[in-house]
């Protein structure tokens, strides 16, 4: 029997460049920063006897989850209590997994090494989502 | 003492001063020159104090005061000498007080403490006096704190015992501790009387704290609790916060001051800002070879109910015992779920280090550095090169840093120390004796290398040379001086200094000779003197010093080492509300 599990984190983060005065690059100002974690793993059983073997297992294909978030502050005058409200959010969310499923029956024929060996199908299962503000 | 250490808490190497101590503050501001005594009777301690100062503070224009004021330097009449009626020596202060203690058992007891202090000028805070632009003064969301500086506390009075009294500060306040086996459990409360009667504590503002401390071989755990009411604000007061007294005020915004100097309300202040919070920590030897560590604080900042989150985890793995690697951890964020707001934050952080102990005591380290600060995007504050407004603000900055280091130890006497770093961003870390932080927006070099030798056992030169391809003037606010916070040395009394921190040059050139503390300067009963006539040359019983760089005080500490020259008055509980005694 096997079993994986992989857990990965991700920042994505999108920059302007700001200049001074004279044009000469400063820094870079970041507008977003994303931070999502994404998960796959796989799993598998094997059995074997005398003369026949076979395997299945689960893995996965690829996670597709992403998210993205950009606070949008509007500006108000002098005087106000809090001049950067927010006016809005730019949110883009994707999930869906593409799950593959693998077997391998295996059976000797004779001594020589003949086998059977059946293609692997790779079925999937992926739902999407998009959501914006 | 005078100087603020965030979160601490009186355990492990923070500990406690207890009793009457030498003078441990880096200041005149809350020294005490005066009379005190301990006597014990059976189970009975007491603690009489009797002190008489003088006062920096802010004068108002009709000759009453707003606020004590603690400046690095004492400047009269401000940075920007706009303060004609003077900063400096310009209010006694007599105070009187004691702290009594029973002690019934060894490891518990129950204390009591009280003090009055009797100033020589009406306290009467009137904000017009500091703050230049009051538009901004408790209507600003950047200064989301304000009702703090709003809570200062005031008094008009006179007293029998003073005839020059105009006006006082009583606080009292219990405390308590608690032995059992391996866990001690402590507490105090203190109140500031705003009521004029002293007995009567119902609408006085109060302090309070409770902790635990659980030890066992490989395992330890401290859980603390604390709660400051906004008008609680005594000047004595040293107990468990993450930030001092006014941050996030417009204290901080010097340029809506009447003066640079006032500043100094803020980064100078050794009080504690009013929060309320649970914090606990632990460590866990998992084996000989690992080691846990975490902190995690929650609170609440009363002001404007400002929640905050702070968690450290640390880990040591070290799989012989000269190579060790660590690894920590940091998130942090203010208001994390409330994006309405926009002082919103949230911090990122991860050091990843690792050490070779060599032979003679060499040693050789590689650091690691990535943080990342998020925040609320401020559009308005950024142009275009057009000239208009950009559509999108800064909403996080980044800091990366990869540094390595080396100890040669070239005889028992002599040694040298070097690191070099290529770092972007803000940045801090341990550098030789100090504490430092960098803050670059583009990729910089910064290196040191420091000669050390030891000329006889209890004297030691140190020549650093440090090399900054980006030496922030961002660490520097308020015209030549510093009115930031300032970040204390790590050890080390200095002797004589040289080398300008106000120069903001690329380059900088110091030579420290340096003294070891080789006494314990404790005195158990004394008549107490200490004069400091200036802020930039400092004199004190039987210690010489030369602030000759003066502006920065965190390589320019002067302490007294011989024997007691000076009074804290650490003991009372209320007085400094402190946290409690160590676990023994």
């Amino acid at each position: 029997m096997h079993a994986g599990l992989d857990l990965s984190a991700y920042t994505e983060r999108r920059s302007f460049p700001v200049r001074d005065s004279f044009g000469d690059f400063l820094a870079e100002n970041d507008y977003v920063s994303n931070r999502f974690q994404k998960w796959g793993g796989d799993m598998a059983l094997y059995y074997s006897q005398q003369g026949f073997s076979a395997s299945a297992g689960w893995y996965t294909l690829e996670n597709l989850k992403y998210e993205y978030r950009e606070e949008i502050r509007s500006d108000l005058g002098t005087g106000t209590y809090n001049r950067d409200p927010l006016a809005g959010l730019h949110l883009v969310s994707f999930s869906g997994i593409l799950h593959g499923f693998r077997y391998l029956p295996l059976l000797m024929i004779s001594a020589n090494v003949l086998h059977w060996d059946i293609p692997t199908p790779v079925y999937s299962a992926a739902a999407w989502k998009r959501a914006s503000v | 003492m005078d100087y603020f250490t965030p979160r601490k808490s009186g355990y492990g190497w923070r500990k406690r001063l207890i009793g009457i101590n030498g003078d441990a503050s880096r200041s005149r501001t809350y020294s005490q020159s005066g009379l005190t005594g301990e006597y014990q009777f059976k189970w009975l301690y007491l603690t009489p104090f009797f002190a008489y100062n003088t006062r920096d503070a802010v004068l108002n224009p009709d000759s009453s005061f707003s606020a004590l004021i603690r400046m690095e330097p004492r400047v009269d009449n401000g940075l920007n000498g706009n303060v004609s009626q003077g900063l400096m020596n310009n209010l006694h202060e007599l105070m009187y007080g004691s702290n009594i203690r029973f002690q019934p058992i060894p490891g518990a007891h129950i204390g009591l403490t009280f003090y009055e202090s009797l100033y020589d000028r009406k306290l009467d805070f009137q904000p017009e006096t500091i703050i230049a632009d009051m538009s901004k003064y408790l209507g600003h969301m950047g200064n989301s704190a304000d009702a703090e500086i709003a809570a200062s506390y005031g008094s008009s009075a006179s007293s029998a015992l003073w005839s020059k009294a105009k006006a006082y500060r009583r606080v009292m306040g219990a405390d308590f501790s608690l032995n059992l086996k391996n866990v001690v459990f402590q507490g105090e409360i203190g109140a500031l009387d705003d009521n004029g009667s002293v007995l009567n504590f119902k609408d006085d503002p109060l302090a309070w704290t409770v902790n635990m401390y659980w030890q066992f071989e490989n395992f330890n755990f401290l859980a603390l609790y604390r709660s400051y009411d906004l008008g609680f604000d005594n000047p004595y007061q040293r107990s468990f916060s993450n930030y001092t007294r006014y941050k996030t005020t417009i204290y901080e915004d010097i340029y809506y001051l009447q003066d640079d100097a006032y500043g100094f309300l803020y980064s100078g202040t050794s009080q504690p800002q009013a929060e309320k919070g649970f914090d606990y920590s632990t460590r866990y030897q998992l084996s000989r070879a690992i080691i846990l560590n975490m902190e995690h604080d929650i609170w609440e900042r009363v002001a404007d109910r400002a929640k905050y989150n702070r968690l450290v985890a640390r880990v040591e793995y070290r799989p012989v015992f000269n190579y060790r690697i660590r690894l920590r951890q940091k998130w942090q964020s203010r208001y994390r779920d409330n994006f309405f707001t926009s002082n919103v934050y949230r911090s990122y952080e991860t050091i990843l280090g690792n050490e070779f102990h060599l032979s003679r005591f060499d040693r050789i380290d590689f650091e690691l550095i990535f943080g990342y600060t998020e925040f609320s995007p401020r559009a308005r504050l950024v142009y275009t090169t057009a000239g208009g407004r950009s559509p999108v603000g800064n909403a996080g900055s980044s800091s990366r840093a990869i540094r390595a280091g080396f100890t040669h130890n070239f005889n028992d006497y002599f040694k040298i120390i070097g690191s070099a770093m290529l770092y972007n961003g803000f940045i801090w870390n341990f550098e030789d004796t100090d504490f430092r932080v960098t803050n670059s927006p583009v990729d910089s070099f910064r290196g040191w290398l420091t000669l050390y030798s030891r000329i006889t056992d209890n004297l030691s030169l140190r020549f650093k040379y440090t090399v900054d391809t980006r030496d922030g003037p961002e660490q520097y606010r308020g015209s030549l001086y510093r009115t930031g916070r300032r970040f204390p040395a790590s050890t080390g009394q200095h002797l004589l200094s040289f080398g300008d921190e106000r120069f903001q040059a690329a380059n900088r050139l110091s030579i420290l000779i340096y003294k070891r503390n080789v006494y314990d300067s404790q005195t158990r009963f004394g008549i107490i003197t200490y004069h400091r006539p200036g802020g930039r040359t400092a004199f004190r019983t039987g210690v010489f010093s030369v602030h000759g760089t003066g502006a920065d005080s965190q390589t320019q500490r002067t302490q007294s080492f011989l024997g007691g020259s000076a009074l804290a008055l650490e003991q009372n509980p209320v007085a400094g509300l402190h946290n409690p005694p160590p676990f023994s």
